[in-house]
Order: structure tokens, then C-alpha cells, then sequence
């Protein structure tokens, strides 16, 4: 067990992770975000004390592996280009919990988690890119690697307080799973606090995800 | 009696009105990575949160963050650049009018 945790630890801090930026609020704000693909279940539950991280719980389901993530997370803001017309993003994300699976030969087995990825995005108002990655050391339940782009284009330039839109197209390679790699279009609007976002991958697998800022 | 008070009255309060606009202020601020609405609510509620704020007007086209203040000099430029640096942002440039009115 012990050598599970150091494992864990050392996995985390050696490995990238997945990215969403989001989380990371301004100085005192609070974020909800859930997530839903082909894959798995996700709601994070965020505070931000200073603008530059966050941290809370970030809890998972994946669905074809039947195993749960619980975890506390911390999303780092490594750097922030804040240029007159443009921004872009530099983040570390990493989290410490516990793993839970009854599938197949698992029996209610608990495993220690850890898991460490980067994010960098960039966006204008008319485009939008990124790129993330995530290790996930779970013990025997899960050892693997995730990683994901996206490239985006507003239709039409909003004002603040219009409901804005993008069209995106998000590219992801889980290697070693039964999707090894997904093409999913979707569709982002967002407005004020609520952003919200709906696809479907090349494999008919539906995404939808939703964020809250308070 | 009455229709004197009136026009006492009617003298007055235009000038009082001026009077409040002269001790209020308008601070423009241009706003370095402000490219989204998320980025701007963020700005948007840092200075909601203050009482002698009045009125917030975010124009993502400029870049420009409008706070009527209801007191001149409410904060300095330094205390600004800070809260917009807690929202993760940076100010390019900062331009007051003092005495500016809010369109009403």
C-alpha cells in the first residue's frame, strides 16, 4: 500500500495531465463543472483563492473500464499571456485520491490515485486552440494515458452579455482503449457565468459538458 | 408661499445633481487578454462587489472597462491594476474623467 501511495505521488509529479482551464476562477470565485463523453463522467466542484489556482474535488466515472475517481484536485496557472487582442494559457493539473472498480476481478477494490497533466490554450476572439494531456496511475485499476486537442471558430463576434458561440472540433487519443482515437464537432455557447457545450464523436458517442461560475 | 418653495426647489436641484457630478468619476480602463465574456464577468464582479461602485460598462471590442465611481479618486491606479490582476488580467492603460455622469 505504502509503495502504491509513493508510486502515486511520484507518477504525479512526473506526468502531465488532462486539462480544463476552467476551473481556475478569478481571486474568491467558485466553479461546477461536469462533463460527459464517451468515456466517462465528470463533476468538478472548484474554488479559486487567487486567481493563478484552484482546488477542490474532482470526481470520475469511467464507463467502460466501470470504475470511479475521486479525487482532490489543484489547477495551477503556470502562465498567462495576456496580450492586447489575444490570451493565452499555460496550466498544471494534478490531483491525489482514490480509485474504486467491481469490475471483472475487482471486488470493491480501492486503489490510491494520483494523476498530473499540462494544458495550454490560446484564443482570440474569432479563434480558439489547445492542447492537453493527463497520466492517470491508478494501481491495477488504471495506468494510462490521455491526450487531447481542439481547434475552434466563432461565427460572429459577440458583445459582452451576448451569448456567444463557437464551433469546435476536439480531436482525443486514449491509447489502449477500445476508442483509441476520437474525432468529435461540437457546438460551445456560452454567456455571463454559463458555458455549455454539445457534440457527437465520429462514433456516435454523444458529448455534453456545462460549466458554472459564481 | 408654496409657489415660492417651488421654484426654490426647482432652482436647487439641478445644482445639487451638479454637485454630485462633480465629486464622481469615470475611470476607463483598457484590459490586456480580455477576449471572452468569462473574462470580463470575472473583471465585472471584482468591482460589482464595491459600494462606491455605480455603474460597470465592458466593451470587449476595445477592450475598455468603464467604473463610475460615486467619489473621486475612489481608488488609485495602483489599487486598480490590482483587482484587475485578481480577476488574472492586466491593464494597458488607465484614462479618468472626473465629474463624468451616468447616462441615465
Amino acid at each position: 500500500m505504502r509503495s502504491h501511495i509513493l508510486a502515486a505521488l511520484c507518477f504525479t509529479l512526473m506526468l502531465p495531465a488532462v486539462v480544463e482551464a476552467r476551473p481556475v476562477s478569478y481571486a474568491g470565485g467558485s466553479t461546477v463543472m461536469q462533463k460527459n463523453n464517451g468515456h466517462f463522467y465528470s463533476l468538478h466542484l472548484h474554488y479559486s483563492p487567487t486567481a493563478w489556482y484552484s482546488t477542490g474535488y474532482r470526481g470520475e466515472f469511467w464507463r467502460d473500464e466501470e470504475f470511479w475517481l475521486h479525487s482532490a484536485a489543484v489547477n495551477n496557472l503556470l502562465k498567462r499571456w495576456n496580450n492586447p487582442n489575444s490570451q493565452a494559457n499555460l496550466y498544471l493539473r494534478w490531483g491525489l485520491g482514490v480509485a474504486v472498480s467491481d469490475f471483472g476481478h475487482f471486488d470493491d477494490e480501492v486503489e490510491p490515485l494520483g494523476y498530473s497533466g499540462l494544458a495550454i490554450d490560446w484564443e482570440d476572439r474569432r479563434f480558439f486552440t489547445s492542447y492537453a494531456f493527463r497520466g492517470i496511475y491508478a494501481g491495477e485499476i488504471d495506468r494510462s494515458f490521455h491526450q487531447r486537442a481542439r481547434v475552434g471558430v466563432a461565427p460572429y463576434i459577440g458583445e459582452y452579455g451576448d451569448i456567444h458561440t463557437w464551433i469546435m472540433l476536439q480531436a482525443e487519443h486514449h491509447p489502449g482503449s477500445d476508442t483509441t482515437f476520437e474525432l468529435t464537432p461540437l457546438l460551445r455557447f456560452f454567456r455571463g457565468d454559463l458555458l455549455f457545450e454539445a457534440g457527437i464523436s465520429g462514433d456516435k458517442e454523444v458529448l455534453f459538458n456545462w460549466v458554472i461560475r459564481f | 408661499m408654496i409657489r415660492f418653495i417651488l421654484v426654490i426647489c426647482l432652482v436647487l436641484l439641478p445644482l445639487s445633481h451638479a454637485a454630485a457630478a462633480e465629486t464622481e468619476e469615470l475611470v476607463e480602463m483598457r484590459i490586456n487578454g480580455l477576449v471572452c465574456d468569462f473574462c470580463a464577468r470575472s473583471i465585472f464582479k471584482l468591482f460589482e462587489e464595491r459600494e462606491d461602485v455605480q455603474k460597470l460598462d465592458i466593451n470587449l471590442s476595445t477592450k475598455i472597462v468603464s467604473v463610475h465611481f460615486t467619489e473621486r479618486d475612489a481608488l488609485s491606479d495602483t489599487e486598480i491594476r490590482e483587482i484587475v490582476q485578481d480577476a488574472g488580467y492586466e491593464v494597458a492603460s488607465i484614462e479618468r474623467k472626473p465629474g463624468a455622469g451616468i447616462d441615465k
